[in-house]
């Protein structure tokens, strides 16, 4: 891909950038999708097309109609290709598959670049067989592949009970679920069962099937430790009270090649850290998000968001807030008057009002009272590791707070925690966490490590202009 | 940990590949980390540091955490999990 | 308003604040550092880690360097390995003829200041340092240019100064300076009011504002290098190493203009290669760019074609502290009473902080130092413009 000058450069092809490029495009914009994926679909349309009738699948195939039909002659989308940098401009620095560098720029951005996993860790976390619960499910999805035969799943919040099922329709065996706490732990307010209640009833019907196909649910239960030598070898559980405290001599040990980890989502909001966009900790919305307007503008003049890096919230929210955001880049740039798809647009934002009610919902069963956390932290042992890449354990991180080094940017520099390769993409909401543990400062007022270009590690010769 | 392949999956054609050496069937479509999950190969290289147990392997799965990075025609640091399998690839794990 | 006394106040815990609290805690004198941010959060955790003796300008500067370079040994002893020190050698590459008659003169300045540099042809330097290409056909090679982990020696001078009773501040920025008749006395953040008879400037790019408030002019200017950090990778260089570009232009002027921009690079104990580096002025601003980037990397792909392949996880820009003649600002303060000066260093604060701290300490505790500072005192500035 050479150099673009276009209207407006989209990061991230999923279903937020999708539904803003359809619109953008139809409405006389030429817009540049760059996605770092294979395919574009985001992590939600591995895989392509599904049968079946349940919710989920009917938004599944409006995200892939929206994709296969993005008008061609104003809509280009480009894969693999990965966004480093944001200059003032705009200029976006974009390194390609074949290790080609090229620059894009453009009028207006949307930022659309989705969420990632996030882990609280446990001993044994890093050993080979120990994987994310995401990764099964793409495994799954896009490849059709299934890791092992039988995979133990646990950790906490609703997607354990998706991947689950996805992984026993595949063949494979889920022996047990074991989750931090029970399902549906806040029952949810009767206006919104009524509103969402298709995906409260989907979720529920997952439970039941799951049953059905023998897999043990376990509620109250916190994974140990893994274990093994090479590889994983069994999963050690303890029960937790209601208030996380470990019951003593309640250990129940799994044998287990296989374990599916998932802790919820982070959104990816390093690329608008990076353009300077304000963002903000809210623990209902997901954590760490980018700050928007009601038309999904940043703070930045030109930059807009949409998706999960607004507040986590799934993918029907993701679909009404591309549409939004494109609706918003076009009046802005013009080319829809003042008065145009008024209607749409009422509509739209009234939607978004209610995903964003479940989406707190949704997160509520992810975000754990901070006495809770800090509780759960400090009942981890030293030697559990910290950050992966760097090997930094809970311990060191204990000592360098006690010697005075409590920020993020200041045990980074003490303990190597997040100077790694991937850049704290693993580790950083765990040190915040720790952090708030250890020091008592809520989660809103640690504040961010800072972010530099490029956003994911390249290759000095694509840097420099050549192919590697 | 040994992985297999899921029934009623539309797959590519076939690909031929070598891991290590010794040649690997896989079909187009299919990412490299699936087809070494298959091959039942987890561990794809030392731990940095080798404080702790000897080999990781890959973890989330897209491309984030940047554990199951392998050889890839030469090419080092390359992400299996971003990677599609191609006729004649080659590829060296605990590479560097 | 808490009030306090401190027996010395020290502004900011970078590597200068630092050094010259280690050093005081050594004369018995406590000192309480203040320091905005985190210890090293400024200019001190935002470089590289060389000790490179060839970068400086023969005289004075060479001098000054080469005593610093020769506390580091000692230093490693009393700070123990997590510092990081390195001696591998260190070569200036020189990749044109032009700047091969430069660097002969230099070398010869060099010797005359009490370096031994070697010119090496570029087969040596490759049978030496075998990732270097054809590009390089000479090189000046030190056996006293070393490295070591900039914030580790921070943290450890800190630990080591904390221990023999050295207190730091963080979070806490200096707000005030109380001067009366002629004396600094004090010191104000938001919250406290430090009393003391000794104030030092250990500011580093932020020097100036520091000087501002106490009606001093400092012309210390943030001056911007990028730096390109890689991946951990195994064992790739054997020294440290930087281009005879800027040193020749250093020595004739008429080189600046021709060939591209100066490097250097250094490969970290934990493996990480760091390759700087601009030159740049533009405030207070420590984002990295598309251009400094990528002008940092296809200015040593040609040189070292090996880098190619190696994934750049990081880039950071630190702001030297710039004066206009290239030298530190150390020594008391005509006129004020009370307030020293231990800033300025530009690109070598690193290399100079263990001989900074020293003399500083000196000063402050017995009124003496092993050199003379004159050459490095504020008023040179004011004295060169009348």
């Amino acid at each position: 891909m050479d150099d673009r000058t276009v209207d407006v450069a989209i990061v991230g092809g999923g279903l937020a950038g999708a539904a803003a490029a359809d619109v953008l495009g139809r409405h006389g914009a030429s817009v540049l999708v760059l996605d770092d994926n294979l395919h574009p679909g985001g992590q939600y349309l591995r895989g392509g097309r599904q049968s079946g009738g349940s919710w989920s699948d009917r938004v599944r195939r409006r995200g892939l109609r929206l994709i296969e039909h993005l008008p061609q002659s104003s809509v280009e989308i480009a894969s693999r290709a990965e966004v480093l940098g944001i200059e003032a401009g705009f200029k976006l620095m974009v390194a390609r598959g074949n290790g080609e560098l090229s620059t894009v720029t453009c009028k207006r951005i949307l930022l659309a670049t989705g969420a990632r996993e996030r882990f609280i860790p446990f001993k044994g976390w890093t050993l080979p067989g120990v994987m994310a619960t995401g990764a099964f499910q793409i495994l799954i999805k896009q490849s059709g592949i299934l890791p092992a035969k039988e995979t133990l799943v646990a950790g906490a919040g609703l997607f354990l009970t998706a991947v689950a099922r996805d992984i026993q329709k595949s063949g494979g065996r889920v022996p047990a679920v074991l989750s931090e706490s029970s399902f549906f732990q806040q029952v949810p307010p009767p206006s919104l069962l009524a509103r969402q209640f298709a995906k409260f009833a989907q979720g529920g019907g997952m439970l039941g099937r799951l049953r059905l196909a023998g897999t043990a649910v376990r509620n109250g239960t916190r994974i140990l430790e893994a274990r093994g030598d090479d590889s994983l070898r069994e999963v050690v559980a303890v029960r937790v009270d209601k208030k996380g405290k470990v019951i003593p001599d309640s250990e129940t040990v799994y044998s287990a090649g296989s374990l599916a980890a998932g802790f919820g989502f982070t959104a990816n909001v390093e690329l608008a850290q990076l353009a300077g966009c304000g963002l903000a900790f809210t623990s209902q919305l997901g954590g760490w998000v980018v700050k928007v307007n009601e038309d999904l503008e940043t703070s930045v003049d030109g930059i807009h968001a949409a998706g999960e890096i607004t507040a986590i919230g799934g993918a029907a929210k993701s679909l009404t807030e591309g549409r939004l955001a494109g609706v918003g880049i076009l009046r802005r740039m013009g080319l829809l008057a003042p008065d145009e798809l008024k209607a749409e647009i009422s509509a739209l934002k009234e939607m978004r009002q209610r995903q964003m009610a479940f989406a707190r919902y949704f997160n509520s069963q992810y975000m754990f009272p901070p006495e809770y956390l800090a509780g759960w932290i400090r009942s981890l042992p030293d030697d559990v590791s910290v950050c992966r890449c760097e090997e930094v354990s809970l311990g060191a991180i204990r000592r360098a707070v006690a010697e005075g080094y409590d920020t993020p940017a200041a045990i980074k520099k003490a303990t190597r925690c997040g100077m790694g390769i991937c850049q704290g993409s693993t580790c950083k909401t765990i040190l915040l966490e720790v952090l708030s543990a250890l020091t008592g400062k809520p989660l809103s007022h640690i504040p961010l490590p800072s972010v530099r270009m490029p956003i994911k590690p390249t290759y000095l010769g694509t840097l420099a202009g050549g192919v590697p | 940990m040994s992985g297999m392949r899921i029934k009623n999956h539309h797959r590519g054609k076939r690909v031929m590949l070598t891991v290590n050496g010794r040649p690997v069937a896989a079909y187009s479509g299919e990412t490299l980390f699936a087809v070494l999950c298959t091959e039942g190969i987890v561990a794809l290289r030392p731990a940095s540091k080798k404080l702790t147990e000897a080999a990781r392997g890959g973890f989330c799965g897209m491309g984030s955490a940047q554990e199951c990075r392998v050889t890839i025609d030469g090419m080092p640091d390359r992400r299996a999990c971003m990677t599609e399998v191609r006729e004649g690839m080659e590829v060296v794990t605990d590479g560097r | 308003m808490v009030p306090q006394t401190a027996d010395a106040v020290i502004i900011g815990a970078g590597v200068i604040g630092a050094s010259i609290a280690f050093h005081l805690t050594r004369h018995g004198i406590k000192p309480l550092l203040v320091e905005k941010s985190d210890p090293a959060a400024g200019s001190s955790g935002a470089c590289d880690g060389l000790v490179f003796l060839q970068s400086k300008k023969p005289g004075l500067h060479l001098k000054l360097a080469l005593e610093s370079r020769r506390r580091f040994d000692g230093l490693v002893d009393t700070l123990g390995k997590s510092i990081e020190f390195k001696n591998p050698g260190g070569m200036c590459l020189i990749e044109s003829e032009a700047e091969l008659g430069a660097m002969r003169l230099f070398a010869e300045e060099q010797r005359k200041s009490g370096l031994e540099v070697e010119l090496i042809d570029g087969d040596e330097a490759r049978r030496r340092e075998p990732c270097l290409s054809e590009k390089v056909i000479a090189a000046t090679y030190s056996a006293l240019d070393s490295q070591v982990n900039p914030y580790a020696l921070t943290f450890a001078f800190l630990a080591a100064a904390k221990s023999a009773g050295a207190r730091v501040l963080t979070g806490e920025a200096v707000r005030a300076v109380e001067v009366v008749s002629g004396k600094a006395q004090a010191v104000f953040t938001d919250t406290r009011k430090i009393s003391s008879e000794v104030i030092v400037n250990a500011a580093g790019a932020l020097a100036a504002e520091v000087g501002r408030m106490a009606d001093l002019e400092i012309p210390i200017t943030p001056r911007r290098g990028q730096i390109l950090v890689t991946a951990a990778v195994p064992p790739l260089l054997r020294h440290c190493l930087i281009s005879a570009q800027y040193v020749a232009a250093k020595f004739k002027p008429e080189h600046a203009a021709t060939g591209g921009m100066g490097f250097s690079l250094e490969q970290a104990d934990n493996g990480n290669i760091l390759i700087g580096s601009t030159r740049e002025f533009v405030g207070f601003d420590r984002r990295t760019t598309f251009d400094g980037i990528r002008t940092i990397a296809s200015r040593i792909v040609p040189v070292i074609p090996a880098l190619k392949q190696v994934p750049v996880i990081r880039t950071f820009g630190g702001l030297r502290p710039f004066t206009p003649d290239g030298l530190p600002i150390l020594g008391k303060v005509a006129g004020l009473e009370g307030f020293i000066m231990a800033a300025g260093h530009e690109g070598d604060g690193i290399a100079l902080s263990a001989i900074t701290g020293e003399l500083i300490a000196d000063l402050i505790a017995t009124g003496r130092t092993q050199f003379p500072l004159d050459a490095f005192r504020l008023e040179r500035f004011r004295e060169r413009r009348a």
